[in-house]
């Protein structure tokens, strides 16, 4: 059979008749072979992972000891003040860092409800919190945390608007000129510091913004993102996302006045183990407010 | 932060190393399947095989956020069989990709076959082998490069894949942060000397893939053909 199999093998492979014109040696059967046993290697470790993906030895361990790390997801608005509260936070030896997944709160609202194994939520508004509490996903109701403001923003080289200025003032007389305008802020469909930049720019009376102007960002970050890279002029973000920031911009704070208050919400999440608990109860500190009252956010 | 962190590589890593492994075999069948079924629903199967590679990954993402959520009939049904849920678990993230990535995997194992002479397969016949001997000793050192083709594709196309990892997966550090989510992230944090050291690594590593294939393909019949 081997015989058989070795003519074979040299009858079917078109270059053998070439390669004895030139000299070159038939194919070798054992390098066939050898290619043979690499996928009979690669079966067994398929066979392998099946069994070990469908028995329970291998499955992370999501719920058990309190010593793993905590679980968080934050809106992005707080992207610039997270970094800093962790470093205070871990001063206390025993406290571990959180590992933190950043999003809008509107996406990470939906991947909780979906089963995303977060402990802590931080959430820019309550209609993300309340929704996850009335699907059963909070151990406790939903406190606030803190309130927000808005602030426009430019780059600094690109513009003559001067730190504190009425923002929409500008905004309107640069648009009477026909001048091409781009704005971004988050999304207004999901992002709550996006609806009340909807709300700000309607009571402004420039809403709805041209087509064309209007950049929808998928977050707070994003829309900063946006002015930073030149590709929008103005950006409406979140001001805690922009204060302590080391980029050259022109900063201006939309009167507090003109839209309903981003008031952020901490919930606790069904999965949350001691650590998170600790991380949550240490976040309601007036040590932990007074970072974030640095960082433009105020007491709810 | 000017350093790179590990954990995003080897995240990526292990999720093109499972799917690959998982993967293959499936594809190899599936492949000698529609290269030889006469089956009238071919054309749809084609099809469906194929859709992930137009759809846009958000709809696959979404899609598979529904299918695998715990509320959902078979949400439930794959946590009694993985013991957890899917979304936003590596696991999950591996059965996503695996999806994602099936036309990559069975396109170039059913050109293989398509491109294999039949005459080839009746000789082995002939002369006695059974199907799985012909299979073994004949038809998989034929079809070696379009095994090595779909490997590559499958390994740096996941190595890539971003929309459906972030959807699915939910940019969780050292469980579900691959390489293309970290760049997203260090991107929307403002830190884009980071960024840009993840995205170049990511094209060093996609750039090897690809060349290992290219350079290991030069012994296969096609080319020296034409040498």
């Amino acid at each position: 059979m081997i015989r058989l199999v070795r003519v074979f093998v040299n009858i079917s492979s078109e270059d053998t008749a070439l390669n004895a014109l030139r000299g070159r040696p038939a194919v070798n059967v054992d390098r066939i072979f050898r290619r043979a046993l690499h996928v009979l290697m690669t079966l067994t470790a398929f066979m392998y992972t099946v069994s070990a993906y469908s028995s329970p030895t291998v499955v992370q361990d999501v719920k058990s000891s309190d010593t793993r790390t905590p679980l968080v997801a934050l809106a992005s608005s707080f992207r610039s003040v997270w970094p800093v509260l962790m470093d205070v936070y871990q001063e206390d030896p025993n406290n571990r860092p959180p590992s933190v997944s950043f999003g809008s709160s509107g996406l990470l609202s939906t991947q909780i409800l979906r089963g995303a194994p977060f402990e802590l939520f931080l959430s820019a508004d309550q209609r993300s919190v309340t929704q996850i509490m009335e699907a059963g996903k909070t151990q406790s109701a939903p406190i606030a945390l803190a309130s927000g403001t808005l602030s426009l923003v430019t780059l600094s080289e690109t513009n003559s608007l001067s730190d504190g200025a009425p923002a929409f003032v500008w905004i309107r007389e640069l648009m009477a000129m026909g001048s091409s305008l781009k704005i971004a802020i988050p999304n207004p469909r999901h992002a709550p510091y996006g609806i009340a930049a909807q709300q700000a720019l309607t009571t402004a009376g420039l809403w709805p913004i041209p087509r064309g102007s209007l950049l929808n960002a998928e977050n707070a970050s994003q829309a900063l993102q946006y002015v930073l890279s030149g590709a929008a002029s103005i950006a409406i973000v979140p001001t805690t996302l922009v204060t302590q920031v080391p980029f050259d911009i022109n900063i201006s704070t939309i009167d507090a006045g003109t839209y309903e208050p981003v008031i952020h919400h901490l919930a606790i999440l069904a999965p949350a183990g001691d650590s998170a608990r600790k991380l949550s109860h240490w976040l309601k500190t007036p040590r932990a407010l007074d970072i974030m009252m640095q960082f433009g956010l105020a007491a709810p | 932060m000017n350093f790179l962190s590990l954990s995003p590589f080897i995240v990526s890593f292990k999720l093109a190393f499972w799917t690959t492994l998982i993967l293959l075999p499936f594809g190899m069948w599936f492949g000698r399947w529609l290269a030889y079924t006469r089956c009238s629903a071919k054309p749809w199967v084609e099809s469906l095989v194929l859709l992930p590679l137009v759809l846009p990954p958000t709809v696959i993402g979404y899609y598979l956020l529904t299918l695998f959520s715990p509320e959902s009939f078979t949400g439930q049904w794959a946590m009694q069989l993985f013991g957890q849920p899917l979304v936003f678990t590596f696991p999950g993230l591996v059965v996503a990709s695996m999806i994602v990535n099936v036309p990559f995997v069975v396109q170039p194992m059913q050109l293989a076959y398509g491109t294999m002479p039949i005459e080839i397969r009746e000789a082995a016949w002939v002369s006695g082998l059974s199907s799985a001997e012909t299979w073994w000793h004949v038809e998989l050192p034929q079809v070696w490069p379009g095994i090595l083709a779909s490997a590559t594709l499958v390994f740096s196309h996941t190595l890539g894949e971003f929309g459906v990892v972030l959807l699915v997966g939910g940019n969780i550090e050292g469980i579900t942060r691959t390489v293309s989510i970290a760049i997203y992230d260090h991107v929307q944090a403002f830190e884009m000397q980071t960024a840009g050291w993840f995205s170049f690594s990511l094209v060093v590593f996609s750039l090897a893939a690809l060349l290992i294939v290219r350079l290991s393909g030069h012994n296969n019949v096609a080319a020296k053909n034409y040498r």
